[in-house]
């Protein structure tokens, strides 16, 4: 049996229309209601419905053999994983926003509102930069906005949501997009079919360009 | 009815098995201090797994440290020269970080090095007990071996800057093809060098084919001769029985500063980690000013302890109640018979809380009766 830990929500459908394309369906997964666990038994094939930020959590202890998780995800966490296929799709990028017209004070510690804490320690280390991290977990945008950071660390899609809030990329740092990862023990040990629904998802990646 | 003998959990058993096997082979039991002063872990801070060390100022004023590592303090310690090799293996605890709890933690870990006049038999003889360690703990292993020059020399002369490199190791690890081409076309390396390194995380699968596989990306005499050397032990293996589920991986790569030559890893199909991790050091020795090699592997008993095991139904099989007026020298004589009939037996005076039993006896005035 593999078990595929998948992202709810429009993500997780998007990824799961790639793998029944791939012919790693589950029919349950159409009509599916509060389910968090179903099977094609069949096809030895189980899909777990996980909060997007804990699909690496199961991958990386086991309970899932192979999952799909963003790569926003991955830099936060570091976890011991592979990751073996970029899908191309939930793309953003990581950046750093602040209010239109900002200058940065280097005589002054920089406060910055994220919920990427690693991300953002990381980035200013690399920079030198003296800064203190303001922990958020949503509605970051406010931040800046009630003066309680003067930057923010985020993931930017579309970049409406800080235009409606007045404020602007000063630096998109990383390209994120939707990753495919496998514990590194099922890698070894179910190596048959984890490299074939590599090679089929690849495929259409191929295909898709 | 036979007596039953204690219920050994998996670590147990290896620990007991392992030690056995190790000394056949003439390896003798090392035993070191719990402490180790900070500055050997300051100063190889690469060498370690994670970079959080348990320190403490010793009554002397001293930075004390917690050991987060075994090898160190064996490399630290070692009288091992050219002529005279050293071959030894430990039982220890080691503290080491737990990120997802963020607290530290006490890791049992078995390890086995051999020091000195490291040669090709040497380094064989250690995968084999690696093997042979695997095989002994659960028939559902894989062990993964590699050859450290091949990514490195892959590597050597395209410039990297030290980041660079690092973070070029860290996707040949996470097997990340897609971020192998991505960073090497940033950095400016030739397309064609491109197409080789994004080759090296499918190298892994089965030794003759893999090695056959890889030889084709081989751009000078030292990758050539770390898969001659991958060849000529993974050959001999088999005499040494234990070239069962051996496979090649060359993605695997370790600390360059430390390890050279041969690196290996093993796998059990039911847990989620590496559960041993070992391979050459030399470079290591000649950072400590030894002009010698060394190789070693470590086993992480606390990985081993989560294997499933069948569950006890019962704590003791037959609990047995007496009252407060009971002669003791019938207690004793009660308890004797039952064990006689080859049963686990527990006096006791009222029923503890949650003890599982098979049987429930109750002794009066020397006479024993199962209560129904």
């Amino acid at each position: 049996m593999l078990n595929i830990a998948l992202p709810k929500g429009r993500l997780g459908d998007s990824v799961y229309s790639m793998l029944d394309q791939a012919g790693f369906d589950c029919p349950a997964y159409n009509d599916i209601n509060r389910e968090l666990v179903i099977e094609n038994k069949k096809k030895g094939l189980r899909y777990l419905l996980v909060k997007p930020g804990d699909v690496q959590v199961y991958v990386e202890h086991h309970a899932a053999d192979v999952g799909i998780v963003g790569k926003d995800i991955l830099l936060e966490t570091e976890p011991d994983v592979y990751e073996l296929l970029d899908l191309g799709i939930g793309k953003c990028r990581m950046c750093v926003a602040a209010p239109r017209g900002f200058a940065d004070d280097r005589s002054s510690t920089l406060r910055v509102a994220t919920k990427y804490v690693n991300v953002a320690k990381h980035y200013y280390s690399e920079r030198n930069r003296d800064m203190e991290i303001i922990y958020l977990r949503g509605s970051i945008e406010l931040g800046p906005i009630t003066g309680l950071s003067d930057v923010i660390v985020d993931i930017v899609e579309t970049g409406n949501t800080l235009k409606a809030n007045d404020l602007v990329v000063i630096d998109a740092f990383k390209d994120i997009s939707a990753r495919f990862i496998a514990n590194k023990s099922s890698f070894k040990f179910q190596n048959r079919i984890i490299s074939e629904m590599v090679t089929k998802l690849g495929d259409q990646l191929e295909e898709g360009k | 009815m036979v007596n039953r003998k204690a219920k050994l959990k998996p670590a147990e058993k290896a620990t007991l098995e392992l030690r056995a096997l190790y000394e056949q082979f003439g390896y003798r039991k090392y035993k070191m201090g719990k402490f180790e002063e900070y500055g050997l872990y300051a100063s190889n801070m690469d060498f370690l797994s994670g970079d959080k060390v348990l320190t403490f100022t010793d009554l002397d004023g001293r930075l004390m440290a917690l050991k987060p590592d075994v090898t160190l303090s064996i490399i630290k310690d070692s009288h091992a020269d050219l002529q005279s090799s050293e071959k030894l293996y430990y039982i220890e605890n080691v503290y080491r970080e737990d990120r997802e709890g963020n607290n530290f933690v006490e890791i049992e870990q078995m390890g086995l090095e051999c020091l000195g006049n490291v040669d090709d038999y040497c380094i064989t003889e250690v995968v084999a007990l690696a093997v042979k360690t695997l095989k002994s703990i659960d028939k559902n292993y894989i062990l993964e071996i590699s050859h450290m020059s091949f990514v490195t020399e892959l590597l050597k002369d395209l410039g990297l800057r030290y980041d660079d490199y690092v973070h070029m190791l860290n996707l040949i690890r996470s097997k990340n093809a897609p971020g192998i081409v991505k960073v090497a076309r940033k950095i400016g390396v030739p397309e064609e060098r491109i197409d080789d390194l994004k080759e090296i995380p499918s190298l892994f699968g089965p030794v003759k084919q893999t090695l056959k596989r890889a030889r084709r990306l081989v751009i000078n005499e030292e990758m050539q001769e770390g898969l001659d050397q991958l060849e000529r032990i993974t050959d001999v293996l088999k005499a040494m029985d234990a070239a069962d589920n051996v496979q090649i991986d060359l993605s695997l790569v370790n600390d360059t500063n430390y390890y050279n030559g041969i690196i290996f890893k093993g796998y059990f199909e039911e847990l989620a980690k590496h559960v041993l991790a070992g391979g050459q050091y030399d470079k290591a020795m000649t950072k400590f000013g030894r002009a010698t090699g060394a190789i070693g592997f470590g086993l992480y008993l606390n990985e081993v302890s989560l294997l499933r095991t069948e569950e006890e139904k019962y704590d003791v099989d037959a609990l047995m109640l007496y009252g407060a007026k009971e002669q003791i020298a019938n207690v004793a004589k009660a308890i004797t018979s039952l064990r006689k009939q080859g049963m686990s037996a527990r006096a006791e005076r009222s029923r503890p809380k949650g003890l599982k039993c098979r049987k429930i006896y109750r002794l009066k005035d020397g006479v024993l009766t199962e209560k129904k």
